[in-house]
């Protein structure tokens, strides 16, 4: 039996819990984990099928359309997190409703974890969701169980990368509009290394350009394990950054939590 | 002084018979470029496979001259013999160009290539040698006879039921949820 001055420790731990409830109700019931669901499930769609019947995009062996298809799902799917946590505080803030909720008796760290498990709930979903296109696709060249646990390793990290990574950038935005633009532009110039010229792209810049970036490495990897047949440490080294990127932005987003304000930046 | 005149006439005077003047005169074919020291095989000399899949070929580079040859450069080229089909060639290799190091007199060296089959149809690989430096040859290898069948692992016919079902699913919850929403107000 706790004691009376136990409560509000335990409470505090507890908090998190009562805000991620509260938070995936708002999400799946009342707000847009739904739709947004909807439009990932029709990207998949469109993308299995013209991966299985146009002549153009149907021209690799079997392996390759699973890696397509499955990096297009992990990389849609972990975007669909940072929607959700980089609208969450500076969402409540925009819509007047950060002030109640900096009153409740819950730490900010317990807000933004509750918040934080809402906006992870939307890449599970999107990877459950993903599975049966990807059974279909992959059964009969023995990728589908390397497919499912892969997918849903990579893109657990990346989902977790951007939710700390949003979470980080919607505790100190103003507004809604200018946590996902700054969200969105930085995660394009971290792509950008992608579509450097392949000369560039092997050289030792370029590689480590490719390895820093999570999302480039992350599906990297997806593609060594799909296509090439590698083991899960043959090309664990890719991981490396995307590991970093979510200990890094976790840390961010931790240390924000405890300076969320009312109006938004830093308090120092 | 009246020869000098007729002479100088005589040069100045148009050539009998028609000119093409849209074309340059005709100049003297460039002089043959001497024997290339080095020459380059291919192995194996046919294959057949199948789209999206990998294999490897082997070309040796040899150097005939009593001299070492150096800043050799190695190039591993496609080309379509079907003419609707189109080729790009670095979509078949990601590494088609190799610069060898020094090679000594009279001495081999092999070099393998990584291929990957992307087009169907009738193909021929070849491997160009030429020199960095200080001649105009380029040696070419025997050609690779290649036959790739298509293939086309999805059963596309299939999938029509899975890309139709999982969005009405999703559909269906979306509206069970807006339905749920509504009737707790």
């Amino acid at each position: 039996m706790a004691s009376v001055d136990d409560r509000p420790i335990q409470e505090g731990r507890h908090a998190w819990r009562v805000v991620a409830g509260r938070e995936l109700g708002d999400l799946w019931l009342g707000g847009r984990g739904l739709p947004l669901l909807l439009a990932y499930t029709l990207l998949l769609s469109v993308t299995s099928y013209l991966v299985a019947t146009n002549q153009g995009l149907n021209f690799l062996e079997q392996r390759e359309a699973v890696s397509l298809t499955l990096q297009v799902g992990v990389a849609v799917g972990a975007l669909l997190v940072l929607l959700g946590a980089a609208d969450s505080v500076s969402g409540e803030r925009e819509r007047g409703t950060l002030e109640s909720l900096l009153l409740s008796p819950a730490p900010r760290r317990a807000l933004l974890i509750g918040k934080a498990v809402a906006a992870l709930s939307l890449w599970a979903a999107a990877w459950i969701v993903s599975v049966p296109y990807v059974w279909y696709l992959g059964r009969g060249v023995g990728v589908v169980g390397v497919a499912v646990a892969s997918s849903l390793a990579v893109g657990s990290l990346l989902a977790l990368f951007l939710v700390g990574y949003g979470l980080a950038i919607s505790t100190i935005a103003s507004s809604n509009r200018v946590s996902l633009s700054v969200s969105l532009f930085v995660l394009l110039a971290l792509y950008a290394p992608t579509q450097m010229p392949t000369a560039m792209q092997y050289s030792w810049i370029g590689e480590l350009l490719l390895r820093v970036d999570p999302f480039t490495a992350g599906l990297r990897y997806l593609g060594k394990l799909i296509i090439n047949g590698h083991g899960p440490g043959q090309d664990a080294v890719w991981l490396v950054g995307p590991t970093v990127a979510v200990v890094v932005v976790t840390a961010a987003a931790l240390i924000l939590a405890d300076r969320l304000n009312l109006h938004g930046g830093v308090q120092t | 002084m009246r020869l000098v005149i007729v002479a100088l006439l005589l040069l100045a005077a148009p050539p009998s018979g028609p000119v093409d003047a849209s074309l340059p005169h005709p100049t003297p074919p460039p002089p043959s470029p001497a024997p290339a020291p080095v020459s380059v095989r291919l192995h194996p000399t046919t294959v057949s496979t199948r789209v999206g899949q990998r294999f490897s070929l082997t070309s040796t580079v040899q150097n005939h001259s009593d001299q070492p040859a150096s800043g050799l450069v190695a190039h591993l080229n496609v080309l379509g013999l079907d003419p609707e089909v189109y080729v790009d060639p670095e979509d078949w290799s990601s590494q088609r160009t190799i610069y060898l190091d020094p090679l000594p007199a009279r001495a081999t060296r092999r070099l393998a290539w990584a291929v990957q089959a992307v087009n169907s149809g009738r193909l021929v690989i070849y491997v160009t040698v030429t020199a960095r430096q200080g001649t105009d040859a380029v040696t070419a290898s025997n050609a690779l006879r290649l036959a790739v069948a298509p293939q086309r692992t999805v059963a596309a016919g299939g999938i029509l039921p899975l890309v139709v079902a999982m969005p009405t699913a999703v559909l269906f919850l979306t509206g069970f949820a807006a339905y749920r929403r509504r009737s707790l107000r």
